[in-house]
């Protein structure tokens, strides 16, 4: 069985220079939900560095063993299902990193999440970066870059969107984009407000701070 | 005899007697015991029954059928835990079908709802229910993982390592 949240990850793996910049702008000593925290490593970073009160949520059998077995209180269950299980205002923070783009409805997702927290931190890949337009306009097939490896027909990621497209779906939400940091070649650069469509160009991934 | 079996798992029964027959070449379409798994259900039957007196199942099957933790809070499971500081682990094997992965998820849900701390992995394995008895290492890496984390937590166990 393919497991689609787990394969996401792996896609990505070589670039999750986006766990750090997250954790940098969680506050310490706050209470904070990972949704699809794959093995753990952001939670690890939020609980060592940041003292913070960290849960997660992971669809992988084996993504949740391993966080659970590194002392880490991680659930099983999926993004899509799962949380209407959680109360509102539960949480201080939200974070979905590198996983709204694997998820069925990222719409519900992501009103989920501002109902269980006021701030939520989202990080996607940026399917408006000029090598993926580039790769599109000359090759006629679908994208294939470094941070999305797989094919079209085996992706996990169903659901690829760009930088604006996210910001409008944000703005659809009622949720206000306080920063956006993007990031390009392993460089990060912190935007205050919305990205431009300088950023939509050249940004690989986009890591989002939203607040209802 | 009947409780013995939700111990167990197909798999485990299918692969350790199948259809074997207990020491004949052929079937007696009588009521003795005919096939190996007949044979073992009787002779665990009959441990349990000189170990235990068998009104103490009684007694114990009712316990915990009159047991509703969540009619006691109102019909609601997730009441019964509200403002809990406990840190919870729920583990749940593949193959058990005496305590099934769906109701452990239930009850992970409701812990989630009251806002406590609560891990739960699904451990693959084909022993059944008796697998928290046997030589499961994933079972192992993860409580040891959550007894460690719970630990410090409380303070009682400083260093991260002695993990690997």
């Amino acid at each position: 069985m393919i497991d689609p949240k787990a394969s996401a990850h792996g896609n990505l793996a070589s670039s999750r220079i986006d766990l750090q910049l997250i954790a940098n702008r969680v506050e310490t000593g706050t209470k904070v939900l990972d949704i699809g925290c794959g093995d753990g490593a952001l939670l690890d970073l939020l609980v060592s560095d940041r003292n913070v009160d960290a849960r997660g949520l992971e669809l992988s059998q084996k993504g949740v063993n391993a966080c659970v077995a590194r002392g880490l209180s991680v659930v099983q269950g999926n993004a899509d299902t799962d949380l209407s299980y959680y109360p509102d205002n539960g949480f201080d923070t939200v974070i979905l990193s590198q996983t709204l783009q694997a998820t069925q409805k990222p719409l519900d997702v992501l009103s989920e999440m501002a109902r269980i927290g006021e701030r939520l931190i989202v990080s996607i890949p940026n399917f408006g970066h000029w090598r993926v337009r580039l790769d599109l306009l000359l090759n006629g097939r679908m994208p294939v870059t470094g941070a999305l490896a797989a094919s079209w027909y085996e992706t996990a990621n169903i659901h690829l969107c760009t930088l604006r497209d996210f910001t409008d779906l944000a703005d659809q939400l009622g949720l206000r984009v306080e920063s956006c940091i993007t990031l390009s070649g392993g460089r990060a650069r912190e935007i205050a407000g919305k990205p431009s469509a300088r950023h939509n160009l050249l940004a690989q991934q986009g890591v989002f701070v939203l607040r209802r | 005899m009947a409780a013995h079996i939700t111990y167990l798992s197909e798999t485990t029964l299918q692969q350790k007697f199948g259809r074997n027959l207990q020491d004949r070449e052929a079937v007696s379409y009588g009521f003795d015991a005919d096939f190996q798994i007949e044979s073992y259900l009787r002779h665990q039957g009959m441990t349990f029954v000189e170990r235990f007196d068998a009104n103490s199942y009684l007694y114990i099957t009712r316990a915990m059928d009159y047991f509703d933790l969540a009619a006691d809070h109102g019909g609601n499971l997730a009441a019964a835990f509200e403002g809990t500081k406990t840190r919870f682990c729920v583990m749940s094997f593949t193959s058990d079908w005496l305590f099934p992965t769906s109701e452990s998820v239930q009850t992970v849900r409701a812990l989630n709802a009251a806002g406590a701390n609560v891990s739960f992995v699904e451990i693959e394995s084909d022993k059944g229910h008796d697998a928290f008895l046997l030589d499961e290492p994933e079972m192992h890496a993860t409580l040891d993982g959550f007894l460690k984390s719970a630990a410090q937590a409380r303070g009682l166990f400083s260093a991260k390592g002695g993990q690997g």
